[in-house]
């Protein structure tokens, strides 16, 4: 069977073709075979009973004349016909009158039953027997029977089958000429097309076409194959165009790709080297922070100590003019002291050694408290909070934090005690503390302005102070990597958040608290 | 093969017995072995039947099929029996006894004995050219002119023909009768 599927299809046809026509023939030849068999034992029937009809005629003056000889030589007569095995004349009464044998050692006589019923021929095994009563002008005298080989039908037979086989193999001969030449008209056209189709799967070249023949499904099929094939190269151009068109595009977008990273890497260096220069001049700027306000504390030391001893010393001895400049120079020495403090407590932020831990910011806001107790006792303030969780975190700094905040939260207060609450939530890996509280409050507006160093939004007459405390907070903050801001309205008072991440402080900022340290020593 | 053989023969073997038993006539008197007379008195019967008559030969339309004994009979009561209820081509059968050859011209078949023997000329004489059937007793019948005559061969009858007489006589027999029959012509 799959030897079969793999056959090409001009053998496929061909064969179909010839089973098609010999099976026909051989059942033609078959009906023909038993039509003529059929005919040939009716004929046998027929010739017998004419012989036997003929031999009764012949034979009827022997039986009335008693003449056995006589209708015996009839009955030898049979010879001429091979046929006729037995055959026997019976007289009325039924005696065998004469006898005829083919062969002596045939049986005597066929069997004769001599009854109306018996008088058709019938075939019993490879005999045939046919009966037939003798009549002589109207009246019986005897009867004849005959027994008949069917040797005529054997031959009938076999010269049917070697008849029947010469013409199939005459058939099937021409048959397979025929259809070696017709197959022509089907596989021609169809093995054109599968030529076409291997020379365009080997070649590539769509540009090739089949030669259409007729309008039968193969000729079709060539012209949908033909359409396909158009149909492949137009795509296959389109595709080529769309290439080059991609290919250029990409060209083009990789050149300015490249223009942009080239740009970028531009800017970037330049961003690099500014940051460093940045960097370094805000290092040297902190460094002279420090360096100043360090070195400036013992000259002012001895300025403040100095006037404040000739105030002291000389109390009523100077003119009130006099005393009025002294009280003055002693005010601007104790300011500039509390200035150039608050000033090497804004530098010291960056310089901090300590390593960060991990601590409960409860107890830094007690220690902060603790550092304020006397202002709280002043103002009669009170501070509350909720609970307060571990932190991560320089612990003095925030500390410094706190007590920044509570201490201004309390200087700002407006007519009523001053109440601050510090509560804190834990969200988005952070902890973001709030210190609320209810003092006089400000423009939202100046939210920003606030945390800058020197900037104050009151007159120094109303509220003491240097302007450098939010600045100090807002650097511990981000020194911690947290953000800090505040929310405000005129009277209402401010809350001011600030965030501790939960994680460690990002590795940047330690790499610069240490290049800062290593510079300072 | 074999069981249909054997049916065979036992079947032959049952209708032997079975003819032989039937190989009587049946008469009056009951069933006896045929005698010669018997025989003869049917192969006159079957005479009529293997010879044609003309219609000439014939009084009327419907007349009587006649056949008839000259002188003296020796067929007794057998021919009569044998005879009766018979016909021939719609043709009631008849038996007549004649005695002189004259009268036979009326008849269709004359059976001549062993008596009529010096009459023998006479009678050809008197159906000459007439379509009578003459039949003698005697072998020398047909060569002394006569048409049939019947003859005894190991005790069967047999019976000679003279076709010349027939032809003459404007009758014409039967060829299978002919065939059976020893071909005798006249003496001079």
């Amino acid at each position: 069977m799959r030897r079969l599927a793999a056959l090409s299809i001009r053998w496929k046809v061909t064969l179909a073709s010839m089973i098609a026509s010999v099976t026909v023939l051989a059942v033609a030849c078959a009906v023909f075979f038993a039509h003529e068999l059929g005919r040939a034992r009716v004929n046998l029937g027929r010739s017998l009973q004419v012989r036997a009809d003929t031999i009764g005629l012949v034979s009827a003056a022997s039986i009335l004349f008693d003449d056995p000889k006589a209708a015996g030589e009839i009955l030898e007569a049979s010879r001429v016909d091979p046929g006729i095995v037995t055959a026997a004349i019976y007289a009325l009464d039924g005696r065998p009158f004469a006898t005829y044998r083919r062969r002596a050692s045939e049986e005597n006589a066929p069997v004769v039953a001599l009854a109306a019923d018996t008088m058709e021929g019938r075939f019993v095994g490879d005999r045939r027997l046919v009966t037939r009563p003798i009549d002589f002008k109207g009246k019986r005298v005897g009867f004849v029977a005959l027994e008949s080989d069917l040797a005529d039908l054997s031959d009938v037979k076999s010269g049917f089958m070697l008849a029947a086989l010469l013409v199939l193999a005459l058939c099937i001969g021409i048959g397979w000429l025929l259809a070696l030449q017709l197959q022509r008209l089907v596989t021609r056209p169809i093995l054109a097309l599968v030529e076409s189709a291997r020379t365009i799967s080997r070649d590539r070249d769509y540009s090739v076409r089949v030669v259409v023949r007729g309008g039968d499904e193969i000729g079709v099929l060539a012209r949908s194959f033909n359409e396909m094939l158009e149909q492949v190269e137009e795509r296959d151009v389109e595709l080529e165009a769309a290439r080059g068109t991609l290919e250029h595009r990409v060209a083009a977008r990789t050149r300015e790709l490249q223009l942009e990273i080239g740009e970028r890497c531009q800017v970037q260096a330049t961003l690099v080297r500014q940051t460093e220069e940045l960097t370094r001049s805000n290092a040297d700027l902190e460094q002279f922070a420090y360096v100043a306000s360090h070195d400036l504390q013992e000259p002012l030391r001895i300025v403040a100590s100095y006037t404040q001893l000739l105030a002291e010393t000389h109390d009523g001895q100077l003119g009130p003019d006099a005393e009025k400049y002294v009280r003055y120079a002693v005010d601007g020495a104790l300011r500039m002291q509390n200035l150039i403090s608050d000033l090497l407590a804004y530098a010291r932020v960056a310089r901090a050694p300590a390593p960060p831990q991990t601590v409960a910011s409860g107890d830094l806001l007690s220690r902060a408290l603790d550092n304020l107790q006397l202002t709280i006792e002043e103002s009669g303030a009170r501070v509350t909070h909720d609970e307060l969780p571990m932190v991560r975190c320089n612990s003095s700094q925030l500390v410094q934090l706190f007590q920044n905040l509570v201490g201004n939260a309390i200087k700002f207060h407006g007519e009523r005690s001053p109440k601050i609450h510090v509560e804190a939530v834990c969200r988005d890996g952070e902890t973001e503390f709030s210190v609320r509280d209810n003092g006089i409050g400000f423009d939202s507006k100046y939210a920003a302005k606030i945390f800058v160093i020197f900037q104050r939004l009151h007159a120094r007459g109303k509220y003491s102070g240097t302007g450098i405390g939010l600045a100090v907070c807002k650097k511990i903050v981000e020194h911690h990597g947290g953000r800090i801001w505040v929310e405000s309205r005129v009277g209402q008072g401010s809350t001011f958040f600030f965030t501790i991440p939960q994680a460690a402080p990002d590795r940047e900022a330690k790499e610069e608290v240490r290049h800062v340290g290593v510079e300072a020593s | 093969m074999v069981t249909s053989s054997r049916r065979l023969v036992a079947g032959l073997l049952a209708a032997l017995v079975w003819s032989a038993a039937l190989r009587t006539v049946p008469t009056a008197a009951g069933t006896r072995t045929p005698t010669e007379y018997d025989v003869k008195a049917v192969y006159l019967l079957n005479f009529a039947r293997f010879v044609e008559w003309p219609d000439a030969g014939f009084a009327t339309a419907t007349a009587p099929f006649a056949i008839c004994v000259l002188g003296s009979d020796p067929f007794g009561s057998t021919l009569d029996e044998t005879l009766a209820g018979e016909t021939i081509a719609g043709r009631n059968l008849v038996t007549r006894r004649i005695a002189h050859p004259t009268d036979a011209t009326t008849c269709q078949i004359v059976f001549t004995g062993a008596s009529e023997t010096t009459r023998l000329p006479a009678i050809v004489d008197a159906l000459a050219g007439r379509p009578v059937l003459t039949v003698g007793d005697e072998t020398a019948f047909t060569q002394r002119g006569g048409m049939i005559s019947f003859r005894l061969e190991q005790s069967t009858v047999r019976i000679d023909v003279n076709p010349e007489a027939i032809r003459r006589s404007g009758l014409s027999m039967s060829s299978q009768l002919l065939r059976l029959a020893r071909i005798v012509s006249a003496q001079p």
